[in-house]
């Protein structure tokens, strides 16, 4: 079963060569913002620019702090991102799974339904959806943007998960409906399990869509004491200049949390629970 | 397998327990998506400006006949085919390279897997104002990069974002740094799903690295891939933040969308009519697409084997 | 489902009503920013907190949203009707707003306002020039002026340049490629066609020009981009860029012009006052320095002084608590604070009397400009016309695609000649 010992070794270069080379593309932006976020002004505009802070400061970091309300706003980010993403994931489930299992009429049109709201541009219902906002008297609460980043993630984690759920063999909810479960019992107890990874990738695919979403978060808040993260980044930009160094503490401090949500979900995308499931 | 209702006696309980389990998202995604987007698709046939917004008149097709005669608009389409085409195909093909080496467990996968999603946690626009600053062709790093390395001369920076040659695929490579993560992470979830007793018959039957590919792995992940193919094109096709950071159509309009035009329209001229009238033909040809995509894939025939 | 509708409706105005009744004794006035930045916020909300010391029944709410999306927010929020009584009003938006209503005039408050009688030539010019009424108090301008590597210059041996005919030499001459240094900061981005506009009105001179409308002649026989002197500035605008700007700045904006001044890539740059502060934190103290716009082959340079200020929204229900805060604001003493951190000119002659801000350092060039009226004229913009919002997204591609060698200098005039054709009567 093993491979070649000569194939194996070349195999093996590829990978790391291949894997050591995207991280660094991938990586190089952030670094450059980050060695930015400890640069003075004057350090920032050097030309030819230069890679690490000299002196190294941490005033961008205390300017964010004192004088944007950072820490509100990574609290606001928090809850709105993740409320917005169970509800939608929730959802998503629920609507996935019957579109997944079922036969009935319109299926196919309920998925071109969801399938059309990715395709719509946003500015396009912006007038009407601000008058209905307002008239709702859901202008600047924070329920409103979890209510708006629900909806804007339930089509996604249908459909998204209606791929998942196809993945699953029928035997294995057959099985459990036997044993007594009924529909909505079996969903949770047996197959959400065993799409585990695909359920865990989508709520953290949705966490970072509610975590980056600006334009609904700029439209519908009006107090600063509501704003979210990319709100405040937002704002460090100038119509004459970018606030590099404090722009780039800020989003050094925004990526901690979604770091902290990918090392969560990351344990069970990569979980395979899947086998044992379904053998069992 | 062909797709067949788990329980058929239970025909009117199985009807309402398909329509419960439906109405939640049908419901929100109708009242606070399509509610306002129809109303919106009215302005199309408007002559809605920012002049105009309380003496809004009917002009019937006329904004769609402007925005057909307009240069970039018409520049913008052959650019969105190359912006689609290419921003996929290497997403898609890095991420599945990607996902395929993450699938063993290593020293610190863990962690690598993590540090790739990084460009997830940051804003588009966020994303088009940095890479803007690394691209400079006259201050940004990259270019410094390369002079340190002596690939070009500071007196013959590259313009990355300034040269027509450059312009466009320079954004094309920050759009394909943007949505490799996403491909990583849902290939991965799905190659989670697929057994290893296949693997193991397989090998049994003394199958290849590539048959096993070709044979297993693509037929278990297929709805998977062809879901999340679908989604990204229309998304590729729809995202404009990163254009209007990078590069805003410039230089001469050679890196315009017909999606990043329509914001353009917006932001600039106020054009809230030609910019529906450019709105509704991408829904027009996307739903298009998706229709035939979806036909083509046969995907609604063949279900859960 | 109408019915349902229309009576959540009618409950919840009746449940907005009793609030409304209950709290009578203050008032909320919101007031919307449009170019927002954090410090400038910050010098609001400090006047804001002093107002209300003094108004005890007065509330303001600053509603501060990010400069990319704020006007786009702002008028939402007008179209709508609520919850926006003072808002901050732009040139670039002011026709927009007129033709739709959106803003109250003023004049009646101006009338009776004490604080009038310092206020600059400046202001009646421009807060008057679109809607022939005041629908805005500007907070303060924007004029161009020189920004220049005074240790460059130097060690060059030059002067600062007075004329665009020296300045293009000066670029020139400083442009070095093999350092990564070049001569003048170009812009060929958004916005980039408006400096073609003023060396080609420098070159044409006051003269020739409609003083109502400057793209004008003044004979009204066409454009000024029909005459020859439009096609000589072209090629004139051409040469500085091939031979004294960076290559790459044929896409810069406003940002990436003031980036690549700060860093040390370009010896000079024309800009507004807002990039004093930015030169401050970014560069060494006596590396640089401003002085006076140059003259054009007439000898002259035309300024048009950007502005912006604020209005009163269509739907404020309390226009003059809404005026006494704007009057307030806009007093001398405010005004300078305000002007000071945001690095704008102020809209008060005795400026001076409040703050030395204004006549030394930087700002001095002002100073000087003023004391030469005949060298600078006034000219309006084209500010009235409802498609002068659309000439930016027309002119700026067409002159890049000039510069870039797809159009000749013909086609890209009558491009731009035939924008304003109709306008001519």
């Amino acid at each position: 079963m093993k491979k070649s010992g000569a194939k194996h070794t070349v195999y093996l270069i590829v990978k790391v060569i291949v894997l050591l080379s995207f991280l660094t593309v991938v990586l190089f932006p952030f670094y450059w913002l980050f060695q930015t976020s400890f640069k003075t002004p004057r350090d920032i505009a050097q030309f030819p620019p230069t890679y690490l802070p000299n002196p190294f400061v941490w005033d961008n970091y205390a300017t964010i702090f004192r004088m944007q309300n950072f820490g509100r706003y990574i609290m606001n980010s928090v809850s709105v991102s993740l409320v917005a993403s169970f509800m939608c994931v929730l959802i998503g489930l629920l609507g996935s799974y019957v579109l997944a299992r079922f036969d009935f009429k319109g299926k196919s049109k309920i998925l071109m339904f969801y399938l059309i709201t990715q395709m719509i541009p946003g500015f396009l219902g912006m007038a009407a959806l601000y008058t209905m906002i307002s008239k709702f008297g859901m202008m600047d609460k924070l329920t409103t943007l979890m209510i708006l980043y629900t909806v804007m993630l339930i089509p996604y984690c249908t459909i998204t998960l209606r791929g998942f759920f196809a993945q699953v063999p029928r035997a294995l909810e057959e099985a459990a409906q036997i044993d007594g479960c009924n529909r909505v019992a079996a969903l949770f107890r047996v197959i959400l399990p065993v799409i585990l990874p695909g359920v865990s990738a989508t709520f953290m695919f949705s966490f970072v869509q509610c975590w980056n979403e600006v334009f609904s978060a700029i439209m519908y808040i009006n107090r600063s004491s509501s704003y979210t993260i990319p709100v405040a980044l937002n704002s460090l930009v100038l119509k004459y200049d970018v606030k590099w160094g404090e722009l780039s503490a800020g989003a050094v401090i925004s990526i901690v949390p979604s770091i902290g949500m990918f090392a969560f979900a990351q344990k069970y995308i990569a979980s395979g629970l899947v086998n044992g499931a379904v053998k069992g | 397998m062909k797709s067949q209702p788990i329980n058929k006696k239970k025909g009117l309980g199985q009807t309402r327990f398909i329509i419960l389990m439906l109405m939640p998202g049908f419901l929100l995604v109708a009242l606070f998506t399509y509610f306002p987007a129809i109303k919106g698709v009215t302005m199309a046939f408007q002559n809605y400006t920012l002049y105009t917004m309380r003496n809004v008149k009917w002009i019937g097709l006329k904004n769609f006949q402007a925005i057909f005669k307009n240069r970039e608009f018409l520049m913008a389409i052959p650019n969105t085919l190359r912006w689609v085409g290419f921003s996929l195909f290497f997403q898609f093909v890095i991420g599945f390279t990607l996902a395929l080496f993450l699938k063993a467990k290593f020293h610190g996968r863990g962690l690598y897997q993590g540090s790739i999603c990084f460009p997830w946690a940051i804003s588009g626009f966020l994303i088009g104002i940095t890479f803007k600053w690394i691209y400079n062709g006259s201050y940004g790093p990259l270019n410094d990069i390369l002079i340190r390395l002596g690939l070009v001369t500071r007196a013959n920076p590259v313009g990355f974002l300034s040269d027509p040659k450059f312009a466009m695929p320079s954004v094309i490579v920050a759009n394909v740094w943007y949505g490799i993560p996403f491909f990583v992470i849902m290939i991965q979830a799905a190659l989670q799903g697929v057994s290893e007793d296949l693997y193991e018959a397989a090998d049994i039957d003394g199958a290849s690295v590539v048959q096993k590919f070709f044979n297993i792995t693509i037929p278990s992940i297929r709805s998977v891939l062809i879901l999340t193919t679908l989604l990204r094109v229309i998304w590729i096709f729809n995202s404009a933040e990163l254009i209007y950071a990078l590069t805003d159509g410039n230089p001469a309009g050679r890196t315009h969308t017909v999606t990043s035009k329509m914001l353009n329209l917006i932001m600039s001229e106020g054009d809230y009519g030609k910019a529906s009238a450019v709105g509704v033909i991408i829904i027009a040809v996307m739903a298009t697409f998706a229709a035939f995509y979806i036909a083509a894939t046969k995907f609604e025939q063949e279900d859960g084997d | 489902m109408k019915k349902v509708l229309s009576l959540a409706l009618c409950l919840m105005m009746l449940a907005s009503l009793a609030v409304a009744a209950q709290a009578e004794e203050t008032i909320t006035l919101y007031m919307v920013e449009s170019l927002t930045s954090p410090s400038r916020s910050a010098v609001l909300q400090e006047i804001i907190a002093s107002y209300e010391a003094d108004h005890p029944n007065i509330h303001i709410e600053l509603v501060s949203p990010p400069l990319e999306t704020a006007d786009q927010k702002i008028y939402q929020m007008l179209a709508n009707g609520a919850d926006i009584d003072i808002l901050e009003v732009r040139d670039i938006n002011v026709g927009m707003m007129t033709a739709n209503e959106y803003v109250i005039p003023l004049d009646d408050y101006v009338a009776n306002w004490a604080d009038a009688a310092t206020l600059s030539d400046s202001v009646e010019a421009t807060a008057t020039l679109v809607g022939d009424a005041y629908y805005l108090i500007p907070y303060g301008f924007y004029r161009k002026m020189v920004y220049y590597r005074s240790d460059w210059f130097e060690e060059a041996g030059l002067s600062a340049p007075t004329t665009w005919e020296e300045l293009i030499e000066d670029c020139k001459l400083l442009t070095d490629p093999e350092k990564g240094r070049y001569g003048f900061t170009f812009r060929g981005g958004s916005g980039g066609s408006g400096y073609y506009n003023m060396l080609l009105l420098d070159n044409l001179g006051e003269a020739a020009l409609d003083n109502t409308q400057n793209l004008i002649l003044a004979d009204h026989s066409g454009t000024i981009y029909s005459t020859e002197t439009a096609v000589e500035t072209l090629k004139q605008y051409k040469d500085l860029y091939e031979n004294g700007s960076p290559k790459d700045s044929i896409t810069w904006g406003y940002p990436d012009q003031v980036q690549a001044f700060t860093s040390g890539v370009t010896a000079l740059l024309i800009q507004d006052p807002e990039v004093v502060a930015s030169c401050e934190a970014s560069m060494e103290p006596g590396t640089w320095a401003t002085c006076p716009m140059p003259q054009g082959a007439s000898g002259q340079d035309a300024f048009f002084p950007g502005y912006a200020g604020w209005g009163i929204s269509h739907c404020c229900e309390h226009p003059d608590e809404a005026w006494d805060f704007i009057a307030y604001l806009s007093n001398p003493e405010n005004n300078v604070k305000f002007a000071e951190v945001y690095s704008t000119i102020p809209i008060h002659v005795n400026a001076a009397d409040y703050s030395e801000f204004f006549s030394t350092g930087a700002f001095a060039a002002y100073t000087e400009m003023d004391n030469r009226p005949d060298d600078y004229f006034f000219s309006c913009g084209m500010f009235k016309y409802e498609r002068n919002s659309a000439f930016g997204t027309t002119a700026d591609p067409t002159v890049q695609a000039y510069l870039m060698g797809d159009y000749t200098e013909e086609e890209c005039l009558s491009i731009l000649d035939e924008f304003w054709a109709d306008v001519i009567e």
